[in-house]
């Protein structure tokens, strides 16, 4: 009698983004050890003396419009087999916000860049373009992937697992970045 | 006789070798992080980030094993429930 065949416990994408989820975290995990050990020992206070400020209340909002976008991507996927044009308008919204937050990171940086903080110009410098930056490569992968999401959902050919895949890594994005928020910003 | 030898050899190398290792203490602490820490928040620092490190992957591989057992079973359950309309008592 041939073995029954067992369910696949989860689709291969979910799986695949997942590890990559995991060894990203690892990274993080890295760099935010590193920023942390490096912050407590600096000789002269942190940030350095004469090196800019980071900008605590703008980039509060940024945080709260990309913590907004994913809780738009939740709403998408729950209106996702109940109403396909209200998942798709929240999922349009998600991306709305994220690409807020990647456009707002942007002119941070131009700010910053202006007022003297470079990546050679303190330890605080190249943390803050290591580890931000990093996140914003992220940032911008995931908002590919959700761009590329959408695309395929207005042509009707976009399947559960897929979006599944694309959502796991916008969560990872939006859960690490208040983690960063605090770490490096606060 | 000759196999004897050189297990003695290996036997001598190991022992020569243990002993390099064992008299170099001061050698083996210098590497790039083993430094005394600065302050009170720098050890706290180095002490919470070992423990973040550490349980970090146990955590996220913890997570992940937990949740392929529940979907299991989730899966297992669903496979074993009668279809609609199937006698669940029927032997023949």
């Amino acid at each position: 009698m041939p073995a029954a065949r067992r369910q696949q416990v989860a689709p291969n994408g979910v799986i695949g983004i997942s590890i990559f989820v995991i060894a990203e975290m690892m990274l993080f995990a890295g760099f935010i050890s590193a920023h942390s050990i490096v912050k407590t020992s600096a000789l002269e206070g942190w940030p350095p003396p004469g090196q800019p400020r980071l900008p605590i209340g703008e980039t509060a909002i940024n945080t709260a419009a990309l913590l907004l976008s994913g809780l738009f991507l939740v709403l998408a996927h729950r209106a996702f087999h109940r109403d396909a044009a209200a998942a798709m308008r929240k999922l349009a919204v998600a991306i709305g916000l994220g690409a807020f937050f990647v456009v707002f990171q942007g002119a941070e940086w131009v700010a910053l860049l202006g007022e003297g903080l470079t990546v050679t110009s303190s330890t605080h410098g190249g943390f803050f373009y290591l580890i931000v930056g990093t996140h914003a490569l992220h940032a911008m992968a995931a908002l590919g992937v959700l761009i590329w999401a959408f695309l395929r959902f207005r042509g009707g050919r976009l399947v559960m697992s897929e979006l599944m895949t694309a959502e796991i890594f916008w969560y990872f994005v939006v859960g690490l970045w208040p983690i960063l928020y605090w770490r490096v910003y606060l | 006789m000759r196999r004897r030898s050189d297990a003695a050899c290996t036997a001598l190398a190991g022992f020569v070798a243990s002993c390099l290792v064992v008299g170099q203490p001061a050698s083996a602490l210098a590497c790039a992080v083993c430094f005394s820490a600065k302050d009170e928040a720098n050890r706290d620092a180095f002490l919470t980030m070992t423990a973040f490190m550490t349980l970090l992957p146990l955590a996220m591989l913890g997570g992940a094993l937990y949740w392929v057992v529940r979907r299991m079973r989730a899966i297992d359950e669903q496979q074993s429930l009668p279809a609609p309309g199937e006698s669940v008592s029927s032997s023949d």
